[in-house]
């Protein structure tokens, strides 16, 4: 029973049925858009359809449970695999079989007999040793058996040999170092206005969630860079941008760097790359009364609020909760900023009076006469929209596991350049004395391209039995 | 200098055609003087290509915006030709197999002559693609392609010299200007064991670039994923071929279909499947 789990779990078939399996799911993925909001897939596929999909885990197919399993199974097959031959492989390198067994001569191949009638085996030894010599083979053992004769043994590429375990391993360090950075790290972003200071990372992976660092990071300066033109005046394709940061640990400056795109910044295996930038605009939004008497003008960004208090000194506060813009309607009835210009400004406010439910109204800049206020005392209208504050974004990521990764590429890389490109050849040769004579034996064996070695085995042959003839004249 | 370099790639084009027929006359004829002169083709062919792309390398230089050519779909179709080009001839003189222009050169042919209809402008790089990394990059990913090209070519070969073997059609010209199939299959396996090693540090550069620019070596995005099913493929090629021991059709077969992948990675990907394209992205909210 464990033999036949053994087998099945070391067998190249698995191996392959896996590859295939693996690259033919792994196109899934790539027709369904992963990782979106369930509203989007729902319109797309229908209710049911939808359903099912899910169940299979289409939306997040890399991470569903049958697409780990399969690369589970990739990993335990080559874990078992290399495991069943490595004490093999080892054994072949570590205590080379000199004298050959009359089995395993009947069975390697490429093999020749060569018959000498020079008077001793040690003369014989001497030819066959710098016929081996001079073929770049050289001889690493000999043994001398007192019935036979003797034994001789050289090899080249050990490494090849053992390039099948170090190719192979290297893909469950890379395994490994996948799981420990999905268990151990994190992935997310944060927006920091120049001139401020932030320490809670919207998370990506994982759920949306927030997390707080232990430290703040402040954004001293941003600046984009942007690709001139023939005249020598700038485009509006942006060439580089550019974020200085602090770190700020317990209140004292630790760090500071300048990050640009493809040059993180890393403090205490946290990297915060340069990802993204914007600029949020300065809204004023104007208030009165029901009757239409002025209360005041206000300022605030999007996800900002403001307080007011009426003559009778009741409090109000507004949250500018979103801000559109190129405010439309799309084609689901949802309501969607067209573009990053200013055509329809439109602004969603949340207003909280002190002792009341609060209530959510739109705004619009192109419409000033249409002020809104829903049910409060107050009328509300988007009066003016004013050049913002710049923002760095940035990607904030720890991935423990990263270091493994890159060992395991590297040895990767090493290991199939070794696989491809350094056989391990054995040769052995047995002269044995015939009283009269002696007749030699060469048998070689190699693990990979039996071509070109069977090439270099024959001039081998021709060059000894050359040599032989010269001795014997 | 742009308007030189695209005369160039044009000339480059004409030559690989001409090349093409010379193979073919050698293939029929077996003149040991003609096989040279479609080697000489072929060669002429690569150095105009070579200079081209130094004119397009220099120009970019000379627009300030100083970049090696392959990084739209003009500049990586003339490399990805060169490469190939380059590759079949590397093989060609190791292998001593000229019989395989014939399916070669027109691939070239035929990539020169696309980008004839595309814009030959240079396009400044957005932030995230100015990296060594890319570089890297993009030409350990083509010289991986190219010889999967190259190997495609012979597994076609191999099978219609097998399909007509079995069918008994077209025996004499065919048995005369193919080679042996066993020759063929082994030179198909060797064009993929040059192949694999230079896409599998295609994709490890590929991640090593993401790494720096946004902080994820692997984010599983379209071209990510199709770039890891083909080395899926020819991984799975190697393992019936070299270990299982896999002959002959099946793995002529998977080694088409590889090529497939391939060329589905380098072009279908980006025309025909929805990217994520991390970078580039302004973001005007803030939560
Ligand atoms: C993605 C995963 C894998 C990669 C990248 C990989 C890579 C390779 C490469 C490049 C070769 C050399 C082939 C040749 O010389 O033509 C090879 C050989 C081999 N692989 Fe894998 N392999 C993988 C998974 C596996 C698994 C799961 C097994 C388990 C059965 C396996 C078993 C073998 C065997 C038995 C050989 C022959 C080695 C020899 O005899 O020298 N491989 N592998």
């Amino acid at each position: 029973m464990v033999k036949k789990l053994v087998r099945f779990f070391s067998s190249l078939k698995l191996t392959i049925s896996l590859l295939i399996i693996l690259a033919l799911t792994s196109i899934i993925g790539t027709v369904i858009q992963q990782q979106q909001n369930p509203a989007i897939y729902v319109q797309q596929f229908g209710k049911s359809t939808y359903q099912i999909l899910k169940i299979l885990g289409f939306f997040d197919l890399y991470h569903s449970w049958w697409f780990i399993t399969l690369l589970a199974l990739l990993a335990l097959n080559l874990l078992v695999c290399s495991l069943r031959r490595l004490p093999r492989d080892l054994k072949l390198i570590l205590s080379p079989k000199v004298k050959i067994t009359d089995n395993e001569l009947k069975s390697l191949r490429p093999q020749e007999k060569i018959s000498t009638n020079l008077p001793s085996v040690d003369q014989t030894l001497e030819v066959v040793l710098t016929a081996l010599k001079n073929s770049g083979f050289g001889c690493h053992h000999k043994v001398k058996d007192e019935g036979v004769g003797w034994y001789l043994f050289s090899e080249r590429g050990k490494l090849g040999r053992l390039a099948f375990h170090i190719t192979h391993l290297s893909i469950i360090i890379i395994f490994a170092g996948a799981i420990i950075g999905a268990a151990k790290g994190f992935k997310g972003f944060i927006n920091i206005f120049e001139g401020e200071k932030g320490k809670f990372i919207t998370l990506q992976s994982g759920g949306q969630g927030m997390r707080e660092l232990d430290f703040e990071v402040e954004c001293k300066k941003f600046e984009v860079i942007y690709y001139q033109d023939a005249t020598g005046n700038p485009t509006n394709r942006p060439k580089d941008y550019k974020s200085l940061l602090a770190i700020h640990d317990h209140g004292r400056e630790v760090l500071a760097k300048e990050i640009e795109v493809n040059s993180p910044l890393n403090y205490h295996g946290i990297y915060f790359y340069q990802s993204s930038f914007g600029e949020i605009p300065r809204l004023t939004i104007t208030v009165k009364t029901r009757q239409g008497e002025p209360i005041g003008s206000f300022d605030v960004w999007e996800g900002g609020s403001f307080r007011f208090s009426d003559q009778n000194g009741q409090q109000t506060q507004v949250t500018l909760l979103r801000y559109f813009p190129d405010f439309y309607m799309n084609q689901n009835g949802q309501v969607d900023s067209r573009s990053n210009v200013p055509n329809n400004p439109a602004a969603f406010l949340e207003i909280k009076p002190a002792n009341d439910q609060p209530q959510q109204t739109w705004v619009f800049y192109r419409f000033p006469d249409f002020p809104h206020g829903g049910q409060t005392d107050y009328r509300f209208s988007l009066t003016s929209i004013n050049s913002g504050k710049k923002f760095t974004g940035l990607q904030v990521v720890r991935d423990p596991g990263v270091p493994l990764v890159w060992t395991g590429c590297i040895i990767l890389i090493i290991g199939i350049i070794v696989l491809f490109s350094v056989p391990h050849e054995r040769l052995w040769v047995v002269i044995a004395d015939k009283g009269s004579g002696q007749e030699i034996m060469i048998i070689g064996n190699t693990n990979k391209n039996k071509p070109s070695f069977q090439g270099r085995f024959a001039q081998i042959v021709t060059n000894l039995k050359s040599d032989l003839a010269d001795r014997t004249k | 200098m742009l308007g030189l370099s695209s005369k160039f790639f044009g000339a480059a084009m004409i030559i690989y055609i001409i090349a093409t027929l010379v193979y073919l006359t050698y293939l029929v004829i077996r003149s040991e003087k003609i096989g040279h002169l479609a080697t000489l083709t072929t060669l002429s062919g690569l150095i105009i290509h070579t200079t081209a792309l130094a004119l397009r390398t220099a120009a970019s230089y000379q627009q300030g915006i100083g970049q090696p050519p392959f990084t739209n779909l003009y500049s990586s179709m003339v490399f990805f030709s060169w490469a190939i080009i380059l590759t079949y001839l590397i093989l060609e003189f190791k292998f001593k197999q000229k019989a395989i222009g014939v399916f070669v050169t027109p691939i070239a042919f035929i990539l020169l002559a696309v980008t004839t209809l595309l814009s030959n402008q240079i396009e400044p790089l957005v932030p995230a693609l100015q990296s060594n990394w890319l570089l890297s990059h993009v030409v350990t990913c083509f010289f991986g392609y190219a010889a999967f090209a190259v190997a495609c070519g012979i597994s076609i070969m191999y099978l219609v010299r097998v399909h007509c073997e079995e069918k008994g059609i077209g025996q004499g010209i065919v048995l005369k200007t193919l080679p042996p199939s066993e020759l063929l299959d082994e030179l198909a396996y060797k064009a993929i064991v040059i192949g694999f090693p230079f896409l599998t540090i295609g994709i490890i550069t590929g991640a090593a670039w993401a790494n720096y620019a946004w902080g994820t070596y692997w984010s599983w995005d379209p071209k990510e994923t199709w770039s890891l099913i083909t080395w899926f493929v020819y991984a799975a090629f190697l393992h019936a071929r070299f270990a299982a021991g896999w002959k002959g059709k099946r793995t002529a077969i998977l080694s088409i279909v590889g090529f497939l992948f391939v060329l589905f990675t380098y072009l279908g990907v980006s025309w025909l499947l929805p990217g994520l394209h991390s970078y580039a992205i302004i973001n005007m909210f803030i939560k």
